[in-house]
């Protein structure tokens, strides 16, 4: 999608306007659903996550600026946020003393994971305590920093960097034992 | 590329292969819905916030304030206006002693009339009815006397009620000045 077809989409959004919004929502649909369905811990909840995040979207569009990123990681951050409200409950983090992250996080290997079916990583990152669930996830595969982690979830830095080493002890361990 | 940069490249790329069992146009009519509901709310909750609205608001608020105190006091007014001066009971009973506006020109203003009974039926007087202002009640005197009736339960004040409705026309004077009453 070319960013002139994208800017008008927003501005039919920011106008309220119906079809713009639908288009809109069916451009992301299928990119959060899977961003949904990695920090959810069941299928069930996917949808309600996503419209909720959704409706977040076309309430808040207005306050929406280019300048604070592109469309997708705006409205990623915001389908984060909706999934981390819905699994708050879930959520214990437990809080330990500062560890040094480049010495004790444990490696994965990219070659291991090229070898697995997505779902079967799904499964496995699933199978995560759901507070390390959620580190490993905003790490690994959306980039936030340990900074931006202890914001979003209200954490410390040295939790959130003693919650990806547990994550990763444990993949490793269900990915040897799958290969 | 920075090995941390490659694995979540390659976690990226695995995710984006998971095959998804939603139905977008489904789901899209169930926001649609949650939009047709919420999208009002948030425009008029925007609207409430702004400064200007606040003002608008406050404005009108105000004014229909004031307007409903004037019209209030100018009720008020009309009230006070308009009250009649008490009228005393004109048919009497024989034995009652009936305020008169020459006996008692400032009425009493009572919520329970008092009933005070005599020992003889013909020369005192009996059962004494205090006039009540009919603007303070707002009901008619004969209904408030028959409540007070009622009220009491005792064979007097039904004796009391027949005898007030037996004459229920004025007396007429004879020659000698005794007044009779029609059966």
């Amino acid at each position: 999608m070319d960013d002139q077809t994208l800017s008008i989409l927003i501005s039919g959004c920011m106008a309220n306007k119906r079809k713009a919004q639908e288009e809109l929502y069916l451009i992301f649909y299928p990119g959060m659903y899977r961003l949904c369905m990695r920090y959810l811990r069941s299928d069930d909840l996917v949808p309600e996550a996503l419209n909720t995040g959704f409706l977040k979207v076309f309430t808040k569009i207005t306050s929406y600026h280019e300048a604070k990123g592109n469309l997708k990681g705006w409205i990623s951050a915001i389908m984060i946020r909706s999934c981390i409200d819905l699994q708050r409950s879930e959520l214990r983090f437990q809080h330990y003393e500062d560890i040094t992250e480049a010495n004790n996080t444990p490696h994965l290997s990219p070659d291991a994971l090229d070898r697995l079916y997505a779902a079967d990583l799904l499964a496995y990152v699933r199978a995560l305590p759901p507070a390390s669930q959620m580190v490993f996830n905003l790490y690994e595969v959306d980039g936030f920093d340990h900074g931006e982690i202890a914001t979003i979830l209200g954490i410390s830095a040295s939790t959130s960097r003693w919650h990806l080493t547990s994550a990763k002890q444990q993949l490793r361990q269900l990915i040897n034992q799958k290969n | 590329m920075k090995q941390e940069t490659l694995l979540t490249q390659h976690l990226q790329n695995k995710f984006d292969e998971l095959p998804i069992n939603g139905n977008a146009t489904a789901d899209w009519k169930k926001l649609e819905m949650a939009l047709q509901i919420t999208m009002p709310i948030a425009l008029f909750w925007k609207l409430w916030l702004s400064k200007k609205f606040l003002w608008i608001s406050m404005i009108v608020l105000g004014g229909s304030g004031i307007t409903a105190l004037v019209v209030y006091q100018t009720k008020q007014a009309n009230i006070t206006q308009t009250a009649q001066p008490v009228k005393p009971i004109k048919n009497v009973v024989p034995g009652l002693n009936a305020a008169s506006p020459q006996s008692n020109p400032t009425p009493k203003i009572s919520h329970s009339p008092t009933v005070i009974v005599s020992k003889s039926y013909q020369d005192t007087p009996a059962v004494q009815i205090d006039t009540v202002p009919m603007h303070k009640h707002k009901t008619s005197l004969p209904t408030r006397l028959d409540t007070v009736i009622h009220r009491h339960k005792t064979p007097l004040p039904t004796r009391l009620d027949t005898t007030i409705r037996k004459h229920k026309t004025a007396p007429y004077a004879r020659p000698n000045g005794t007044l009779t009453y029609h059966n």
